[in-house]
């Protein structure tokens, strides 16, 4: 059933705005070398989930790097990252991280990025290869130092499992400053596909942009389309040892099948008056997945049909900005067959309830390399609703650049 | 021209703005708001109108196409179930062995049949049976109740009912006499020439068995929203039973307390034998002849000592324990596993089972406190059922005739 939603007119009102993103490390276009760095610690006043729980939104098939945030003060996300340039055309960029692990899951670094570009100005092409990176959405990859909220978009972690980065190539087609057009083919080892012959994943979008008399404006749609052979729930595994006190281990329930992806994401951003800029992004994206949900006895048909969306508001003033963010998905699924009741139990499948969040939040850019954001989260992403504050600092530098 | 210029841009300006606050407001009156749901679309199932004894919402057993339910089917195996015509020197049943009030245990270590022979492993109680992926304690090769209940008729290693091929055609012609039996079967095989057949007598039997379910215990109270049904102690062993520390969950799980069943709902059939360190003689990891567990059937070595993890329902009912009922108490039976095993110290099976080669990596011993084991002890009586062991349905017939 639609409905109008009071809660963004409200919101709208109040104009708080935001930024997907408050800051861009990098710019390959003018240095021919970078190493950068950047991390963001926030302390939260409570969880997600209880201790040694799981999260798991009922509704969805989770999986990726969707962990909960855990209370105490946790480190969001830690990068040391770099490019050079290797000629005119060609560059590399290259980016090692460490994702805040959730609850009893210890962080550990990882490649995110080892990225290869070349580009072919003659046609406005450019292509990537290696560890990429995906730009399919604005909210395709989360990184706390980087984004305007310390927490991932509530649809990213349901829809790509929060971060989408995975071996593949891309080609870019930029013919103007405005436009830009991609094509993303995936090796599939990321949420929701799965790799190998069964698996895989590919994406194509069209951003534009422009800015006319101050005013700032972007629009994008993509299509991502992915395939998955015996997907499980992967974010918990690496947990379970027997002899701990850990709870136990969700059933081991698998998807195979398609999803299809298909998304709008807006944002506008005003001229200054009297300072002061308001700037609102919004994003929704429906996901159709169709498959079977098995475990290792029982099999059933598995159709879903979810719609997210997300409206973030912010009102910048100087170095300050004041966001407010709305998100809420709706979740249809439709299970068939003689064990839909007791897989549809052990996949968390059952559901009536969207989840909702809402975020306020105060950011302070205190210098180039250094920001506070304070936030309380009305957090509904399970049946149970909370409240949690955090306190986080952000934290960014360039060690070394040259032209 | 740098007039037309200004114009346009103006008038790109006011089509962008009036586009953008358009476009806002679109969004903020208009967001897509859908109620979530879920369907879950069941087949229809023929047998359910069968009195299985289940809440509705749990999956049905496993039935054989030659052998669909019935209740006239299911009354006749009743009557052949408690009736000691059934035996070749009519004093046994197999009631004898499988008591009502001892969720259809019998109390002893290990029984004697018809013939007075010891069998060597103890009466398994009768719950759930239904849904159980293999049937005896050790054999993977017996899984439908069919087929398990010609072992004890015609069993010879050992005897039980003492049918043979002696005594069968007389053993026959007792219930081909009997009027009452006459119309059972004819009411529960309808479109069959030959009534009296064993191959009939097991079949009516497998269906009494596949109604003996079991699932109204505290515990089933307590997991559908009664929070008063389970004491403080059985909700403090029931955490400890589903933790990873304790691991009771990984051989004793799912609805059924065991993790080798099965129900209709599943493609594939899930037999589980485990070795728990009951013994290791010698410290080979040898059990006692006569009840090496798998490894009598499938002569691998490795199945030394395995055998099937039975459902912990109606358990407080059933001691002794373990195949060869060499534990008396629930309290052993954890006190065994927080030990990772059994330490036989003297007699013909000295040997630790804690270092039993075959142990299952699932049987790690845990630290449990006098405390942590009344808990989990108070946990397991919460399975019991009484409804079950009391239900009319389920008793002897011979007895209210």
């Amino acid at each position: 059933m639609k409905s109008i939603n009071l809660r963004t007119i409200l919101a709208a009102g109040v104009s708080f705005f935001s930024a997907t993103s408050v800051w861009a490390h990098g710019d390959m276009l003018t240095e021919r070398y970078q190493i950068w760095g950047a991390a963001s610690l926030t302390g939260y006043s409570n969880s997600v989930v209880a201790k040694n729980e799981y999260w798991r939104i009922p509704g969805l098939l989770m999986g990726g790097e969707a962990l909960p945030i855990s209370s105490g003060v946790q480190l969001d996300d830690a990068y040391l990252g770099g490019f050079t340039r290797l000629s005119d055309q060609a560059s590399v960029s290259a980016k090692l991280g460490i994702h805040g692990g959730g609850d009893g899951h210890a962080a550990t670094p990882a490649l995110m990025q080892l990225q290869y570009a070349y580009q072919l100005p003659q046609y406005d092409l450019t292509l990537d290869a290696g560890l990429l990176e995906a730009q399919f959405s604005p909210i395709a990859t989360h990184h706390a130092s980087f984004a305007l909220f310390s927490e991932a978009a509530l649809m990213a972690d349901a829809f790509w499992g929060r971060g989408y980065h995975d071996k593949g190539a891309r080609l870019k087609w930029q013919p103007s400053s405005h436009w830009k057009f991609g094509l993303e083919y995936w090796n599939g080892e990321a949420f929701p596909a799965t790799s190998g012959e069964k698996g895989g994943a590919r994406d194509v979008f069209v951003q534009y942009q422009v800015t006319l008399q101050d005013w700032w404006l972007h629009a994008g749609s993509y299509v991502h389309q992915s395939k998955a052979f015996q997907r499980g729930d992967a974010r918990y595994t690496t947990g379970h040892t027997h002899g701990t006190v850990f709870s136990p281990l969700p059933d081991d329930v698998r998807f195979s099948g398609d999803s299809d992806l298909i998304g709008l994401s807006l944002g506008m951003r005003t001229p200054s008056f009297s300072g002061m800029r308001v700037k609102v992004d919004y994003e929704v994206a429906s996901l159709k997945a169709k498959g079977s949900v098995f475990d290792s006895t029982r099999s059933m048909d598995y159709e879903a049909n979810h719609l997210g969306h997300y409206l973030t508001s912010s009102v910048e003033y100087d170095q300050h900005q004041l966001s407010y963010r709305y998100e809420r998905i709706s979740l249809e699924n439709t299970l068939t067959g003689t064990s839909a009741t007791i897989l549809g139990d052990s996949a968390n499948l059952v559901s009536s309830d969207s989840p909702i969040r809402q975020t306020i939040q105060w950011h302070w850019q205190v210098s180039d390399g250094f920001a506070w954001r304070v936030a309380m989260t009305q957090d509904q992403s399970l049946p149970e609703k909370s409240q949690r504050y955090s306190v986080g600092l952000v934290w960014k530098e360039t060690f070394l650049s040259g032209r | 021209m740098r007039f037309k210029e200004v114009q346009i841009r103006l008038g790109l300006k006011t089509i962008i703005k009036t586009g953008l606050i358009g476009s806002c407001l679109a969004l903020l009156t208009a967001c897509p708001e859908y109620d979530s749901k879920t369907s879950v679309l069941l087949p229809v199932e023929g047998d359910t109108d069968f009195n299985w004894n289940l809440p509705r919402d749990v999956p049905l057993p496993k039935v054989p196409e030659d052998n669909p339910i019935s209740e006239a089917k299911f009354q006749l195996g009743r009557h052949l179930f408690y009736d000691k015509r059934l035996s070749g020197n009519e004093t046994f049943s197999c009631g004898s062995c499988h008591l009502q009030e001892r969720a259809f245990a019998d109390g002893l270590q290990t029984p004697s049949g018809s013939t007075g022979m010891v069998h060597p492993r103890n009466s398994q109680a009768l719950v759930n049976i239904a849904f159980n992926s293999s049937t005896t304690w050790a054999n993977p090769v017996v899984v439908t109740l069919e087929e398990q209940a010609l072992v004890p008729m015609f069993g010879e290693f050992p005897v039980e009912l003492g049918i043979n091929g002696d005594n069968q055609d007389e053993i026959l012609a007792r219930f081909i006499q009997d009027a009452d039996y006459q119309l059972r079967f004819k009411e529960a095989f309808p479109n069959e020439a030959d009534l009296f057949t064993f191959n009939n007598i097991a079949k009516a039997l497998a269906s009494f068995g596949r109604g003996l379910n079991s699932l109204n215990s505290d515990y089933d109270r307590y997991v559908t929203g009664d929070e008063t049904a389970l004491s403080a102690s059985a909700i403090r062993g029931m955490n400890m039973f589903f933790s990873e520390k304790q691991e009771c969950f990984h051989c004793h799980g799912g609805l059924h307390f065991s993790s080798a069943s099965t129900d209709r709902t599943q493609m594939f059939t899930n037999k589980q034998f485990h070795n728990n360190g009951l013994y290791n003689i010698n410290g080979k990891g040898d059990y006692p002849e006569g009840g090496q567990g798998l490894f009598e059937i499938t002569g691998n070595p490795e199945d030394k000592g395995a055998f099937r993890p039975p459902t912990l329902r109606n358990i407080a009912l059933t001691a002794p324990y373990m195949h060869d009922g060499s534990m008396q108490t629930l309290e052993e039976v954890v006190r065994h596993y927080a030990a990772g095993g059994r330490n036989i110290t003297s007699g013909v099976n000295v040997g630790d089972g804690r270092l039993n080669p075959n142990k299952s990596s699932l049987v790690p011993g845990f630290e449990a406190t006098q405390q942590d084991i009344d808990d989990l002890v108070a946990f397991l009586e919460s399975l019991t059922d009484t409804e079950f062991t009391t239900n009319p349905r389920f008793s002897d017939p011979f007895l209210t005739k």
